[in-house]
């Protein structure tokens, strides 16, 4: 191949892969649910960083003798037992149920990714041990294995984040492997091979690009499952400690007082089951984004 | 049957797997589980360490454990001297084996029959209120709905009991806060699988011979579309099981799942770890039994685990 030829085909190359996330975005956008969720959620977080501070209480002041105010009177959303203002506590949990999304997506995301793409690149002995052991692990469900780290480490945000991501990468490890099996067989990958392409370039050119997609959707669903899973410790009293509130750690608090002060519920309940509702719309989106052919 | 045994050994081998890792977290949180307020006597604790023998070497603590759990004792109780994880679990869990199984009869029953009829009636009305009835029951929490049917049935309407463990009318809000999320899924995969199967040639040629559309979908697409569904049915058993403690703890239902958030609020390590090892037996033997049964509804599956359908 002459030099310009060799640029030519180079460019075209890097065209048409710039435009594999960009053509995601197009489909996604053409979804007007997956859409309104996304709007809908970055709301919330301009919210979730605003929310606290837009009157004068904090998620912590306490004013007894306004205990279980209902919502008007100075307070947006009423108080609680201990006479918090509900609606900067409802606003900081949101926060906080959002950064451990966030965040345990994150994470759980990229260990599941390094984890799948060593199992499935290296192949042989090592992926049928290293994909035996995700069976095994399998087998029980993730949330036994978090409540007993729980118990062993102090309860906290970060731990609750790091407890999550350690057992939530099964999943991702496993999609990732089999994506990568599947590329490696691809014959573009072969034709990069011929041409000359080391394994570096391989990897950092065709097998990343390619495994972006499945990535970027499982981070969409791992998120809202680290917000339930989070409130589901929270409400067993593993979750986030006093005073720091979770939307899970609200619900929780709320049941208490179905009876007499209903808005205690309300109000975190319908917010954590709408981010919950939001993320799983985006995650379908992404999906049929990514793969059009699983749009049923 | 290769493929059985196969499945089984694989079984045996995740459980001792789990009651390994249990047995390392057991002795690896802090504090000895005869840490109290007030500081025992050194004798006090010397005896009872003998007493639960765990004065001996890790090694032999871990066989000894092994052993025990083997033969089906799972040990004492830590804060209740009166009890065993065996008399908890025989306490305990015919009351949520009932639960469990009503649960899982009305998810199957609801999300393969709204499944179908999504299915034939695509794009309709029916279709998309399916839909919708499916992604808010994927979205909300299952204490949360728990939460809002109490509210609306219990406090406002009076219809059901809040929190009592008697008869149907108690039954009502924890089935259906519990089953409203694996019906969904069920639902969802119900109608994927009937629409891909509606559309295959035996199906339009049975058609073409004047058979009713009834017959048709009970005799002909439900056999083959109900397959995916089956293969669900290990996750939904897994979402039933922890799902329990919650719902167990708001209603009030005296079954295993309220003793498992009763012992871990009492930090009763036993009872987790004994609970835990006895989950997961049940899920794994659920999914055996899964796989089992499958392998007869499909004998397609049985040649690719042994490999020689390739």
């Amino acid at each position: 191949m002459t030099p310009a030829l060799n640029l030519w085909v180079q460019e075209r190359v890097n065209k048409t892969q710039m435009s594999n996330l960009g053509r995601m975005w197009l489909r996604f956008r053409r979804n007007r649910a997956a859409l309104l969720s996304l709007v809908f959620i970055i709301m919330l977080m301009f919210l979730a960083l605003a929310g606290p501070h837009l009157n004068h209480w904090t998620y912590s002041d306490q004013v007894l003798k306004n205990a279980n105010e209902p919502p008007g009177n100075g307070y947006w959303f009423g108080t609680d037992s201990l006479g918090r203002d509900l609606f900067t506590r409802v606003w900081h949990g949101t926060r906080i149920s959002l950064l451990i999304g966030l965040f345990t997506g994150l994470c759980s995301v990229t260990i599941g990714a390094v984890y799948g793409s060593i199992s499935g690149f290296v192949g042989g002995l090592t992926d049928e041990i290293m994909m035996k052991i995700v069976e095994i692990l399998y087998a029980i469900p993730f949330l036994f294995y978090v409540i007993l780290l729980m118990l062993l480490l102090d309860p906290g945000v970060n731990t609750i984040v790091l407890s999550l991501a350690v057992v939530s990468w099964l999943g991702t490890a496993r999609i990732v492997r089999g994506q990568v099996l599947k590329i490696k067989e691809e014959e573009y990958i072969l034709a990069a091979r011929i041409l000359g392409a080391g394994k570096g370039r391989i990897i950092m050119r065709h097998l990343i690009p390619n495994t972006m997609g499945p990535l970027i959707v499982m981070v969409t669903v791992t998120i809202p499952d680290a917000i339930f899973a989070e409130a589901f410790l929270s409400f067993l009293g593993l979750g986030v400690s006093f005073p720091v509130a979770s939307l899970g750690y609200l619900v929780n608090e709320g049941i208490q007082g179905i009876r007499s002060y209903p808005w205690q519920l309300l109000y975190p309940a319908v917010l954590l089951s709408l981010i919950i509702l939001a993320f799983n719309l985006i995650a379908d989106g992404l999906r049929d984004a990514f793969d059009p052919k699983t749009n049923s | 049957m290769i493929y059985i045994i196969r499945k089984v050994a694989s079984g045996l081998i995740t459980m001792l797997v789990i009651i390994t890792i249990t047995f390392i977290l057991m002795h690896a949180i802090p504090g000895g589980p005869f840490d109290s307020e007030r500081a025992l006597p050194e004798s006090i604790i010397n005896n009872l360490n003998v007493r639960y023998n765990l004065d001996a070497p890790l090694w032999e603590q871990y066989s000894n454990y092994v052993q025990s759990v083997l033969k089906g004792d799972l040990g004492p109780s830590i804060k209740h001297e009166t009890k065993t994880v065996n008399s908890i679990i025989k306490e305990g869990f015919p009351v949520s084996f009932l639960l469990g199984s009503i649960v899982l009869l009305a998810a199957l029953l609801c999300g393969v029959m709204f499944g179908i009829l999504s299915a034939l009636n695509k794009n309709k009305w029916f279709d998309y209120g399916a839909l919708m009835f499916s992604t808010i029951g994927i979205s909300v929490p299952s204490f949360v709905l728990a939460a809002l049917l109490i509210y609306y049935f219990s406090l406002k309407l009076g219809w059901f009991p809040a929190a009592l463990w008697d008869g149907w009318t108690s039954m009502v809000l924890p089935v259906i806060s519990l089953a409203w999320l694996p019906a969904a899924v069920i639902t969802r995969l119900m109608r994927s699988s009937m629409l891909e199967i509606m559309s295959k040639d035996y199906i339009k040629a049975a058609r073409a011979r004047g058979i009713p559309t009834k017959a048709l979908v009970i005799r002909h697409a439900l056999p083959n579309a109900v397959l995916p569904v089956i293969t669900y049915l290990g996750p939904t058993a897994a979402w039933i099981l922890t799902g329990s403690f919650v719902i167990e703890k708001i209603f009030a239902i005296p079954g295993l799942g309220q003793w498992f958030v009763l012992s871990i609020s009492s930090r009763d390590y036993t009872v987790i770890l004994g609970l835990t090892i006895f989950y997961s037996f049940i899920l794994i033997g659920i999914n055996i039994l899964i796989d089992i049964v499958y392998t007869f509804l499909d004998p397609r599956i049985k040649l690719m685990g042994t490999g020689k359908g390739e």
